[in-house]
């Protein structure tokens, strides 16, 4: 590492290096973007113009208290954040939005993903830069909030807050219960699984019925024990840690739905944790009985030949995970569908959340009016969100949207079966997240706990370990 | 010629002014530094002993974030990885560095230039790509590397995902990645022993083993602490290779410092901790390359 001193060069190379990782996380995201919607359209583009030509009228009536109403003495020109993947989906409804706003001018700016979050936090800080409003990841919103700069909207949401999944909002709150952001994507996760194969090895391949059948993880191993040929259920690498995020959806997954994440739901650590070891243990047990490869997306070669022998053959994940699968794989193609997540133990909750976003308006504002007008309009228009769904895979929070007609389609991409009716079923059934501002801390000590468990720790005293990393944390 | 100095112009403003135009040709780079090296490098300092709070300014802590940083047994685990993965590759790299620039340098060699080039290769590859092609050699399924070894009889070893092996897959991609660097270094060293010592010792009858040891090692002395001080200051400064390698895991135990660092900065968010951590390292390295510098001038 020689040539690395003390120099600006190094400074350079640095920043050259995390600038191709952010433009290589851009151009998958992307690619999943494009090598999805184009496939997408034929089906979903038809539905289009009966949804603004024969639905929307009576839609309006019935949300009319919820929808941003239109008002063209509203005026300002308004800067606006996001993520390719996410403004693509403002973008694509931004002329809705000026129909009823003709006199707000807004100005979409892309950057890679973590750029958002770490250029707001420093236009924050600096008190310059800012834009009017944004949008982020749930999991860094505590961030923000803990380190100032965004708008108090307890008051501004008041009225429409009953109407979006209510998981949502522990996210956004801090310590006294105001509220500083508005919901936008909700994350549900299903069971992602290769229908064609686990027909083929002559287990159950129906959605509904597994759906019934696979109650709980212990029906999903004995399910995995029956595959045949070398099929095996999931990918579930035994090396987690901070710096490998992309394997690490399932794991978080399984503490939220278990509700046994580090935090409750004030923000405080949960100690003792017993369901946080009966995870650990059901983590354990998995990769004991034999069913998972053990890989990661971070082991991105690897996983991906998995992906295309079949070997994996389920998916525990976000609505949005097709978005990375097709295409690493694109010749699993219309081979998958999805049912619901097993629970934990019986009678346990049966979905849970990976990632999600949501938007908000910053301090430096000049123009707090028009950004909340902008904000809300694209968090609350069913038809904006509909655009959103069929066009970018950005499924929304705000519960009344799923009335659209985009939202009950069968989708070709999963053997004609209607996926964005089964998420919107279980959307309700998600189990709160407060991440707060400690997250990292906690999500870094958990993945070592899962680790150590699976190199034979004992899984009371990872958790304890955890536990006591956590609050050591500043 | 007709320019006039004067005494009574002679104070600093004067020659500043005198000398304006050369300032300014150079004030750029000055500027620069002082904003992108300089500021930062102090303010860091300053930000140690405050919790960085973003749009809500700072707190003075004083020197809390220090005695944290002496509890924080992360941290103390990402020291030990940092020296463990130095003292593993460092050596090794020196010592084969020396003797390819050494069998480089050789008049009998044919294509040399095709050699130096070919050896000096993996320094100018992107350790992004040289990283994820790495993880390929060493997966523990289908690497190349397990099956080689099983060729041998030796049962497949989870090099990236074992807490054991780890650290060995990060110093073996850093003796791939820089052994070329410190062979150009030595070779530059090595043009500069006067031919006419090894012609006499030839003519003495010592063997090429004899020369190597008893010229070429005590000539290059100036060049192997140059290298030894920049690859223990690189050691700290290690975090590509980890971090694409193995993300620091499992459990922390390919985490060097400046991965730790990371990741309370740009992941955390705590600035002022890892302000504190910086200073720490600096600290550290700096005693180190004093250490070296000493051991290696003593024999002089």
């Amino acid at each position: 590492m020689q040539a690395e001193d003390f120099s600006p060069k190094s400074n350079t190379t640095r920043r050259r290096f995390l600038t191709l990782l952010g433009l290589g996380a851009g151009a998958s995201l992307l690619a999943a973007c494009t090598s999805s919607s184009p496939a997408a359209a034929p089906t979903t583009a038809p539905a289009k113009p009966a949804a603004s030509g024969t639905t929307a009228p009576s839609g309006a009536a019935t949300q009319a208290p919820a929808q941003a109403q239109g008002d063209a003495a509203l005026k300002g020109e308004i800067t606006h954040w996001g993520w390719s993947g996410s403004l693509d989906a403002l973008k694509n409804a931004l002329p809705l939005f000026n129909q009823k706003f003709p006199n707000v001018k807004v100005n979409l700016v892309e950057m890679a993903t973590n750029d958002v979050r770490d250029k707001l936090l420093v236009s924050l800080a600096s008190g310059t830069g800012a834009p009017d409003s944004s949008g982020l990841q749930d999991r860094y919103i505590p961030l923000l909030v803990d380190k100032g700069g965004i708008v108090d909207l307890t008051e501004r949401v008041q009225p429409i807050k009953a109407q979006f999944a209510q998981y949502k909002w522990s996210a956004y709150q801090d310590d006294k219960g105001k509220i500083f952001a508005l919901p936008w994507d909700s994350s549900p996760m299903g069971t992602f699984y290769r229908f064609d194969l686990w027909g083929q090895d002559g287990v159950e391949a129906d959605p509904d019925k597994l759906s019934q059948s696979v109650e709980t993880y212990d029906d999903f191993i004995e399910l995995g024990k029956k595959l045949k040929g070398g099929h095996k259920l999931i990918s579930l690498s035994t090396n987690q840690s901070l710096n490998r995020s992309a394997s690490d959806d399932f794991v978080e997954g399984l503490l939220i739905q278990n509700e046994a994440h580090m935090f409750d739901q004030q923000g405080k650590i949960r100690d003792p944790n017993p369901k946080a070891v009966e995870v650990l243990k059901l983590l354990k047990k998995l990769v004991d009985s034999g069913v998972t490869v053990d890989v990661g997306r971070d082991d991105k070669a690897p996983w991906t030949q998995a992906l295309k022998d079949g070997v994996i053959t389920a998916e525990p994940n976000a609505v949005w995970s097709p978005t990375f699968i097709l295409p690493s794989a694109p010749e699993t193609d219309a081979k998958w569908k999805v049912f619901k997540l097993p629970a934990i133990s019986k009678g346990g909750k049966r979905s849970s959340l990976n990632g999600g976003s949501a938007v908000f308006v910053t301090e430096q504002s000049k123009n707090k009016d028009a950004a909340w007008a902008f904000i809300k309009f694209m968090m609350t228009d069913p038809q904006a969100l509909a655009v959103g769904w069929d066009k970018n895979q950005i499924f929304p929070s705000f519960v009344p949207a799923f009335d659209q007609p985009s939202f009950d389609q069968p989708d070709p991409h999963f053997g004609g079966q209607k996926v964005a009716k089964f998420f919107a079923s279980v959307v309700n059934e998600i189990p709160p997240m407060t991440y707060t501002a400690k997250y990292v801390d906690a999500h870094g000590a958990a993945l070592d706990a899962v680790t150590a468990v699976f190199k034979g720790a004992d899984p009371e005293k990872a958790w304890a370990d955890a536990i006591a990393r956590t609050k050591r944390a500043a | 010629m007709a320019r006039r100095v004067t005494p009574a112009s002679s104070g600093p403003f004067a020659t500043l002014w005198q000398y304006r135009w050369p300032y300014m040709f150079i004030a750029p780079w000055y500027l620069l530094y002082g904003a992108f090296m300089l500021f930062p490098v102090l303010y860091s300092f300053w930000l140690s002993f405050q919790d960085w709070r973003g749009a809500r300014g700072t707190n003075f802590i004083g020197l809390a974030n220090y005695q944290r940083l002496a509890e924080d047994d992360i941290f103390r685990q990402a020291l030990l990885n940092t020296l463990i993965i130095g003292i593993l590759y460092v050596p090794l790299m020196l010592v084969l560095a020396l003797i390819i620039a050494t069998i480089l340098n050789s008049a009998l060699l044919r294509m040399r230039t095709f050699f130096r080039a070919a050896v000096f290769a993996p320094y100018i590859t992107s350790t992004v790509i040289m990283a994820l092609v790495f993880a390929l050699i060493y997966d523990e399924h289908t690497g190349v590397l397990n099956f080689l070894l099983g060729l041998v009889g030796i049962p497949a070893v989870n090099w990236t995902g074992s807490t054991e092996w780890s650290k060995v897959s990060v110093a073996g991609l850093l003796l791939w990645h820089w052994t070329g660097y410190n062979m150009v270094l030595m070779l530059a060293g090595l043009q500069t022993i006067s031919q006419d010592l090894y012609e006499a010792a030839a003519i003495d009858g010592a063997s090429a083993v004899q020369r190597f040891t008893t010229i070429t090692v005590p000539m290059m002395r100036p060049v192997i602490l140059f290298t030894a001080v920049l690859s223990t200051i690189g050691t700290f400064k290690i975090f590509n290779e980890p971090y694409i390698l193995t993300g620091g895991g499992p459990l922390n135990s390919s985490t060097t410092v400046l991965l730790y660092l990371y990741n309370q900065a740009f992941q955390g968010f705590k600035l002022g901790y890892a302000s504190a951590l910086a200073y720490v390292v600096v600290a550290i390295v700096f005693v180190l390359s004093l250490i070296q510098f000493r051991l290696l001038r003593e024999n002089d």
